[in-house]
């Protein structure tokens, strides 16, 4: 065994050596039996007995024949015929038809159902559509007006819902939309389950957890949240302070600068069913004596000190319990305070947590600008935008994950992965910001770009 | 038709009387009926089949998933099982087999839907510096660009040290296609690595990740 060789093996042992240390990787064994125990081994015998055995080599040939034919005859079928898809009634009895408007009558609600048994109400007055429907979920914008939706968990359940300049992402849960096109007031309001928010002032992905409203106005760049009322109505608009942010507007909603990020205001959680105004002063006041947290310095922008106060409450501690979105503020405020090294942590950490939420994939993209941008590790900051776009292709930092991707590349001095990615940046974003340095790229052709050449973003 | 999100029953939970013997007598238990062979099994093998998967797939949101399939897949098809002591054998040809399925359905979705095929996989972040992580991707980067009967041969043999015959019986192949594959895998393994930064300073003798008994 030659040299080389002999690294390699040693490589890759030592390969195995780090993923043997790493904690995230390892097997959740209790979880993993009590699933085991819970599954149908009778109802998969069938799918899978032929599974795990060494076939012969007839066998072999029978069933690449038979692969052959099957497959052959589902290209025939789906040539002929569209994939499945749900389907939709209206009110009663109406088929929905996907693409055309549903307005909902002045004074009652519109029930819409699937076919997976998912249930939406269109409040009266509503309009909306069914912009698209797939086997596992459907695409519904609404125009105007109030939805209560109730989906179906399912494996790879996925459902969007456009709200004006927002977007919905669902995988199984009920809650309650709403739009007014006229005072450009977004709500939601998740009564079970999880969803994600992406748009103005919220970025990418905003969770939204149960029994939290959120509330957006982007003509008074005001967002608003809060818990859910009992009542089901709209939470009411406390006018005392928030302790730990400050005093509000009249209207309870803070108006923010348009330049992000938009300030929250977060609302006490609802009081029990009969509480008063009174009990509500009373579960507001009085303000706390301690000096404020890094969550809400964060929040007042002041995040040098919010991370000096991350510091000091323990920087380790708060990654090891912080929730998803707490380590996204945690990252930022880390970074903005001028430590990218935290920052990395924060984001490190979140990714470790929470895999495969859109927060770590989000993170993904942060940390590519810190190695690019403070860490100048460009094949690291290639890692990073790689990994954004496996993850959320069309998210929200697709495009500058994409562009940037062209950046580094060329700033590696690597002219094939660069035009690489320059045509693929051209490709899916043939207008984008980057449009003009990936064509220069390209029309260098393979003469590695000169240090210093690279032009920002 | 309409079905609202319910509450799910709590997990059951599992017997803990141990169950003694060796794997064929656990097999034939299992096929009795026996209702503590399914823990037993699992018990034994789970962190077997766990680490092979890990080795070749890397750390990946999808790594729970599949180990919770091998096995389903195992114990439903276990009555065909025709040497019951060879269990683990067979249970880590399934392993193979489902990693081989979910690395080729990978690739597909990556190129129908447009990712570049420089997708590094995940890595658990935890408590490794960012260059032993930067080295864990860099590696499955790599062998994400390999052929998969490679990519397989390479983790079990290399990265997780299995020994020849049980790699070439895990694969279904002989040994000496295995030996093959594996001089291929070598090669090609090495010339993807020099393009990886992090893990060309290995190569070139570098000590950048140290000793993970170090960190």
């Amino acid at each position: 065994m030659g040299k080389s060789r002999r690294s390699v093996t040693d490589l890759a042992q030592r390969v195995g050596a780090m993923q043997d240390e790493a904690r995230g990787a390892r097997l959740d064994r209790e979880r993993g039996l009590a699933r085991l125990l819970a599954a149908d081994l009778d109802g998969a015998a069938g799918r899978d007995a032929a599974r795990g055995r060494a076939p012969t080599l007839s066998v072999r040939l029978v069933t690449a024949l038979a692969a052959a034919v099957v497959i052959a005859s589902i290209a025939l079928v789906i040539g002929l015929r569209p994939r499945a898809s749900l389907g939709f009634e209206l009110g009663t009895i109406d088929a929905g038809v996907v693409g055309e408007w549903i307005a909902a009558p002045p004074a009652a609600e519109l029930p819409i159902r699937f076919s997976d048994g998912s249930r939406l109400r269109l409040a009266p007055g509503g309009r909306a559509r069914v912009a698209s429907v797939s086997a596992t979920g459907a695409e519904i914008a609404l125009e105007r007006g109030a939805l209560d939706l109730e989906v179906v968990h399912r494996d790879h359940t996925s459902w969007l819902v456009r709200v004006g300049p927002f977007q919905i992402h669902v995988i199984g849960t009920r809650f309650e939309t709403s739009w007014d096109p006229v005072t450009e007031q977004f709500g939601v309001a998740l009564r079970e389950g999880a969803i994600t928010v992406s748009g103005p002032f919220v970025g990418e992905a905003r969770a939204v957890h149960a029994g939290e409203r959120l509330t957006i106005s982007t003509a008074k760049n005001t967002i608003e949240t809060g818990a859910i009322d009992a009542r089901a109505e709209p939470p009411p608009i406390l006018t005392a302070p928030v302790v730990q942010a400050p005093v509000p507007a009249p209207s309870g909603a803070v108006p923010v600068a348009p330049s992000p990020p938009a300030r929250v205001v977060e609302l006490e959680p609802a009081l029990p069913r009969g509480s008063t105004s009174s009990d509500v002063a009373a579960a507001i006041a009085p303000p706390a004596p301690d000096p404020p947290g890094w969550a809400a310095l964060a929040l007042d922008a002041k995040y040098k000190d919010a991370l000096a106060a991350a510091e000091r409450e323990g920087f380790d501690a708060i990654c090891s319990r912080a929730s998803a979105r707490d380590l996204h503020a945690l990252g930022d405020a880390a970074r903005l305070g001028g430590s990218a090294a935290r920052s990395a942590q924060a984001f490190n950490t979140l990714r470790a947590r929470f895999p495969g939420s859109p927060d770590a994939a989000a993170a993904a993209f942060i940390l590519g600008r810190i190695a690019q941008d403070q860490g100048h590790d460009y094949a690291g900051a290639a890692a990073w935008y790689t990994r954004y776009l496996s993850e959320q292709p069309g998210g929200a930092f697709a495009a500058d994950a994409a562009g940037r991707l062209v950046e580094v590349e060329d700033r590696m001095g690597d002219a094939v992965a660069a035009q690489r990615a320059a045509k693929r940046y051209l490709a899916a974003y043939p207008k984008g910001s980057h449009a003009a340095f990936a064509e220069s790229v390209i029309a260098r052709g393979s003469h590695p770009n000169a240090p210093g050449t690279i032009r920002d973003p | 038709m309409s079905r609202p999100l319910k509450l799910v029953p709590p997990l059951p939970i599992a017997s803990k009387v141990a169950f003694v013997g060796d794997d064929a007598s656990l097999v034939q238990a299992f096929r009795r009926g026996d209702p503590r062979a399914r823990a037993a099994l699992y018990e034994r093998h789970s962190d077997h089949v766990h680490r092979v998967l890990y080795r070749m797939i890397g750390f990946h949101g999808d790594l729970a998933d599949l180990h919770h399939d091998v096995f389903v897949r195992a114990l439903s098809s276990l009555p065909t099982l025709a040497d019951p002591s060879a269990f683990k054998g067979w249970l880590t040809m399934i392993a193979v087999h489902a990693a081989r399925t979910w690395i080729t359905r990978k690739k597909r979705l990556k190129w129908l839907w447009f990712v570049p095929t420089e997708e590094l996989p995940e890595a658990p972040a935890s408590a490794a510096s960012g260059e032993v992580l930067h080295a864990l991707l860099a590696t499955y980067a790599v062998l994400d660009r390999l052929p998969v009967d490679e990519r397989i041969a390479f983790a079990l043999r290399f990265i997780d040290g299995m020994e020849l015959t049980d790699v070439a019986a895990a694969c279904e192949t002989s040994l000496a296609t295995i030996k093959r594959r594996l001089d291929r895998a070598s090669a090609s393994f090495e010339a993807e690595a020099r393009k990886q930064p992090v893990l060309e300073a290995w190569l070139e003798g570098g000590s950048r990740w140290g000793n993970p008994g170090d960190r």
